[in-house]
């Protein structure tokens, strides 16, 4: 006997294709019985089965057969979409004494179970394409090339949650040679967060070329999410500007997890942390400032998502911006996808396994000595 | 999400007409003939064309536009960017930005620039009426019109290599006939040549194989033909795609009147820079073509000294044979005739082959065709419960899948007609059970036991309409039959207890509209011009769901109604009530304003008029 599964997947093709196999296949199920037929008949209660319940109307041969499924062709024809169906499931009904005793009864509430089992496992499936339909959205956003500048070596991944979170990265050409460098966290899971992702790269790009002053781009940023996107939903959003000239950074941060700077002198390594800005965007209809850091060489920043900073492990301890910035302090002087790798190693080592509810994202650039 | 923030109207019926649209719910109401239908319509015009009106719309448009009249639209996108349209009939429409440029390279006839849906009463009633057919299919695929025409190109796309894969099916079948005519004699002359007794002469092998070397370089004669043939076919088809290639890759992208068109114009640059590459690569295909033409040609030549000798060697036989006694005449022309038809048997042999090839590609072609099919009807019902999960519990919208079958069923009833058997109205209720590809395969497979088991027919009878249809019906063309969806739509006519649904067709003028609105409303964001049909109303039935429907979308999109019942302007509280009125000549705007503003005129001109105001006065009494 085959897993049910594949045979529903089987069935449902072959309906198709070869109808009277189809039938010769049903009509093994329906005599070996058991758990695999009752699984069966639970699956194919979704309006698009049609096809099927047609099939299991049609095969029946006997009056015998016809009185063991009735209790099933009832609860369907009570529901059918299908013209098809329905005259068959009818002209099976019409020959049958279909009065309802206590036997019948009880068959009948067993079948209306399995019937709404199996809508519901169909409603399941269709959740599912939408998380693929969020993930894929999500992977278009993610820069798919980055301009080269100079003095800089920089790079960024991000790796999906189960479920799509909202995380958000971007690297932008901007006139000058300035490089734009983004990175946030969208409120919400699946397709709406994914949504309001591409709305907030959108808006991004579309503003980051034609503004000059951070302040007043994250302004407008967060005017057109709070129209475009419904009340309860916001981001976090932090936005740089590097200018390899000047190596200054000019940054706007809107409630994103403050990225780190470490800077190693002779005696030790100091730490800055990037958090001036403004609240979450998307919420309120508030003002930004802009803030500027300015680089040395040898400085190396770390962007990243609460995924990272908060990845679980199975005692559902938290890794903690600590923790990060210890790795990162151990890897001065590697180029930048090698820092990106051992940090994203480290929080996955921590985490060992326990499969992460958010997106872990990670930013790191370097400035070239 | 856009809206029309002000219409302007120059000559025609309503000269000089200028009203500013509020961004909820316009009534517009009026007597017969005040020239409210007109001012609905000449919006529609103005945005949308005379192409997407039914013909008595433009009519009307044509009768009260005329003389140079030209409406003026002012609309509101994207927040903030205003456009105004101006169109006079047979005109080309103007699209002007905030700052007056024109912008040309928008049709907006095409409805996708400024979507707007627009109903007159009679095309909400045609909706209505129109149980089967495309008219309300098309209400639920236009909201997923991106996903529909993917699927229809795809479907239209297979549907061509069914067809293609039908084509070479029927020309093996008739091949196949014809050889088996041919060899159905073969067991005779296989007989007769037994009898004849054993051979006295020991040259009897050689002729017998001769024979049928004779009948296999006629084959292989044909087989170069073939080859010949394809390779030429080949060839032109090349030619085709070099033209083809040409047009595309020399294609103009840019707009000469767009800003953009220099930025465009450097990629059409790049593209036809690759056509010199394109047609080099074409060129060495045409090349490899006429070298496989040559040896084919080669091939020819190489077995034509084989085949003559063949011939001449046969020719030397038969002179023995003339010379030889009767039987052994008798018994050469046998061994050679048995030669040829076991040479047509093993033909016959491989035409079975490629036909069974042939069968087995259909069957997936049939199946992800028919399950495309299926796919279009599960997006409706995806639709469809978008749909009613906004209009409510007293309208029902409904996929009633292969619902739309009376083409297929006339089919059958067809190919019912040569069957010699009695009561064809039961035979079709049962055969009606059965779907297109299922009755096909039965057909096919010329399978009477199982199309038996199906129908329970009876042994005779399942014979005599299985031979009938056999005759008469193209199992390729009926397995692949498409059977479309019904979309049923219907109202609980029944004020209290048991709900009684009728379908929209079944309904009275006013209640049709009912059914309907709630659909129309829910359907999407662009603004919305309704032309209500004229009928007396039971209020509780436009209370529930229209005035409902009204009141909890307007804040979703614009909507404009012409209305004739009261409550729909009192109790859905229309934003503006314009009040209508003509002398026979002209149409103008008599008054308007707020609901409370123009109460006087709602009291006269409309239906229940009193009543509503009451039952609104006693809603905010108790609020």
């Amino acid at each position: 006997m085959q897993p049910p599964e594949n045979l529903y997947e089987k069935l449902r093709h072959l309906a198709v294709e070869d109808p009277r196999e189809a039938r010769r296949v049903f009509l093994q199920l329906l005599d070996s019985g058991g758990p695999s037929l009752d699984d069966f008949l639970g699956r194919i209660a979704s309006p698009a089965n049609g096809r099927l319940r047609q099939l299991v109307a049609n095969a029946l041969r006997s009056h015998r057969d016809k009185e063991r499924l009735a209790p099933h062709l009832i609860v369907w024809q009570e529901i059918e979409t299908d013209e098809f169906t329905r005259r068959a499931i009818a002209g099976v009904l019409d020959g049958l004494d279909a009065r309802p005793t206590a036997q019948t009864a009880l068959a009948h509430e067993v079948a209306r179970l399995t019937t709404a089992i199996g809508r519901e496992m169909a409603q399941r499936e269709r959740v599912n394409r939408e998380l693929e339909i969020a993930r894929e959205v999500q992977e278009r956003l993610f820069p798919q090339r980055r301009p080269s500048v100079p003095g800089l070596d920089y790079c960024g991944r991000c790796r999906p949650a189960r479920e799509v979170g909202g995380d958000y990265y971007d690297f932008l050409e901007l006139p000058e040679g300035k490089l734009g460098i983004a990175i946030g966290d969208v409120s919400g899971k699946g397709i709406g967060a994914a949504l309001l992702m591409a709305n907030l790269e959108a808006s991004l790009r579309g503003q980051a070329l034609v503004a000059h002053d951070l302040a007043e781009l994250m302004n407008r940023v967060n005017s057109l999410i709070l129209d475009a996107s419904s009340p309860n939903r916001y981001a976090t959003l932090f936005y740089a500007a590097y200018d390899p000239r000047s190596r200054q950074l000019s940054y706007v941060n809107a409630g994103h997890n403050p990225p780190v700077i470490l800077r190693k002198s002779d005696l030790a390594c100091a730490v800055f942390r990037l958090e001036n800005g403004g609240p979450v965007i998307g919420l309120l209809r508030q003002r930004y400032h802009q803030e500027s850091f300015a680089l040395e060489p040898g400085d190396l920043i770390v962007l990243f998502t609460d995924g990272i900073s908060e990845s679980m492990n199975a005692r559902d301890e938290e890794w903690g911006e600590e923790r990060l910035i210890e790795c990162a302090k151990t890897c001065h002087g590697l180029p930048a996808f090698e820092v990106m790798t051992r940090i994203m190693a480290a929080a996955e080592a921590f985490a060992a396994g326990v499969s992460q509810h958010d997106d872990m994202t990670l930013a790191v650039l370097r400035v070239l000595e | 999400m856009w809206f029309i923030e002000k219409v302007e109207i120059s000559g025609g019926f309503l000269p000089g007409l200028s009203v500013n649209l509020p961004r909820g719910l316009t009534c517009i109401i009026g007597a017969r003939g005040s020239g409210k239908s007109t001012l609905a319509e000449a919006i529609r015009f103005a945005i949308s064309g005379a192409s997407a009106a039914p013909k008595h719309c433009v009519d009307l448009i044509n009768a009260n536009l005329a003389g140079g009249a030209l409406v003026t639209i002012t609309a509101l996108a994207e927040g903030s960017n205003h456009y105004t349209i101006k169109r006079a009939l047979k005109q080309q429409p103007i699209l002007l930005t905030s700052d007056g440029r024109t912008i040309t390279n928008v049709d907006l006839d095409r409805g996708t620039f400024l979507p707007l849906d627009a109903y007159s009463s009679t095309e909400i009633e045609a909706i209505a009426d129109e149980v089967l057919g495309q008219t309300r299919r098309n209400l639920l695929d236009e909201l997923r019109s991106e996903q529909m025409r993917n699927i229809h190109l795809s479907l239209a796309e297979s549907a061509r290599g069914l067809d293609a894969n039908a084509d070479r099916i029927r020309t093996a079948q008739r091949a196949i006939q014809d050889l088996t005519e041919q060899t159905e004699e073969l067991g005779d002359v296989r007989a007769r040549l037994q009898a004849l007794g054993p051979s006295d002469r020991e040259s009897a092998a050689d002729f017998v194989q001769l024979s049928r070397q004779q009948q296999l370089n006629q084959r292989e004669i044909t087989k170069l033909d073939a080859a010949e043939r394809d390779f030429r076919t080949l060839g032109q088809a090349l030619d085709q795609v070099r033209v083809a290639a040409k047009l595309a890759f020399k294609a103009r992208l840019a707009e000469e009147q767009s800003a953009n068109a220099d930025v465009v114009r450097r990629y059409e640059d790049r593209l036809a820079a690759s056509l010199g590459k394109v047609e080099k690569n074409i060129s060495a295909i045409s090349e490899q073509i006429r070298e496989a033409q040559d040896v084919v040609v080669q091939a020819r030549q190489s077995i034509t000294p084989a085949h003559a000798s063949h011939a001449s060697e046969l020719a030397r036989l038969n002179a023995l044979n003339e010379a030889a006694s009767e039987q052994a005449r008798v018994r050469a022309t046998l061994e050679q005739q048995v030669a040829k038809l076991q040479s047509i048997e093993e033909h016959r042999l491989e035409l079975n082959t490629e036909l069974k090839t042939l069968l087995e590609q259909r069957k997936s072609l049939k199946t992800s065709h028919i399950l495309m099919r299926d796919k279009i009807s599960t997006l409706r019902e995806e639709v469809a419960s978008e749909l009613q999960r906004e209009a409510g519990d007293r309208v029902r919208i409904r996929i009633m899948r292969n619902a739309d079958h009376l083409a297929y069923q006339e089919m059958l009833v067809e190919g019912l007609k040569g069957a010699r058997v009695r009561n064809h109205d039961e035979i079709i209720t049962t055969l009606m059970q059965l779907r297109p590809e299922q009755l096909a395969q039965l057909i096919q497979a010329n399978d009477a036991a199982s199309f038996e088991e199906l129908t329970a027919f009876g042994n005779e009878r399942s014979r005599k309409i299985l031979d009938s249809f056999r005759e008469t019906v193209d199992p390729l063309a009926l397995e692949v039959t498409a059977i479309e969806d019904r979309i049923g739509i219907e109202l609980n006519v029944s004020a209290a207890g048991q709900p009684n649904f009728k379908d929209a067709s079944d309904l009275s003028r006013g209640q049709k509209c009912t059914a309907l609105l709630p659909i129309l409303l829910a359907r999407r964001d662009s603004p919305l011009i309704i032309d209500q049909p004229e009928d007396n109303l039971d209020n509780h039935f436009i209370y529930e769901t229209v005035v409902n429907a009204v009141q909890r979308l307007k804040t979703r999109r614009q909507m404009i109604f012409i209305t004739h019942n009261a409550n729909i302007p009192v109790l859905a509280e229309a934003d503006l009530v314009l009040v209508m009125n003509s002398d026979g000549r002209v149409g103008v705007v008599e008054k308007w304003g707020t609901v409370d503003q123009c109460r006087e005129q709602i009291i006269d001109l409309l239906e229940g008029g009193r009543e509503a105001f009451e039952l609104r006065s006693k809603r905010y009494a108790t609020a």
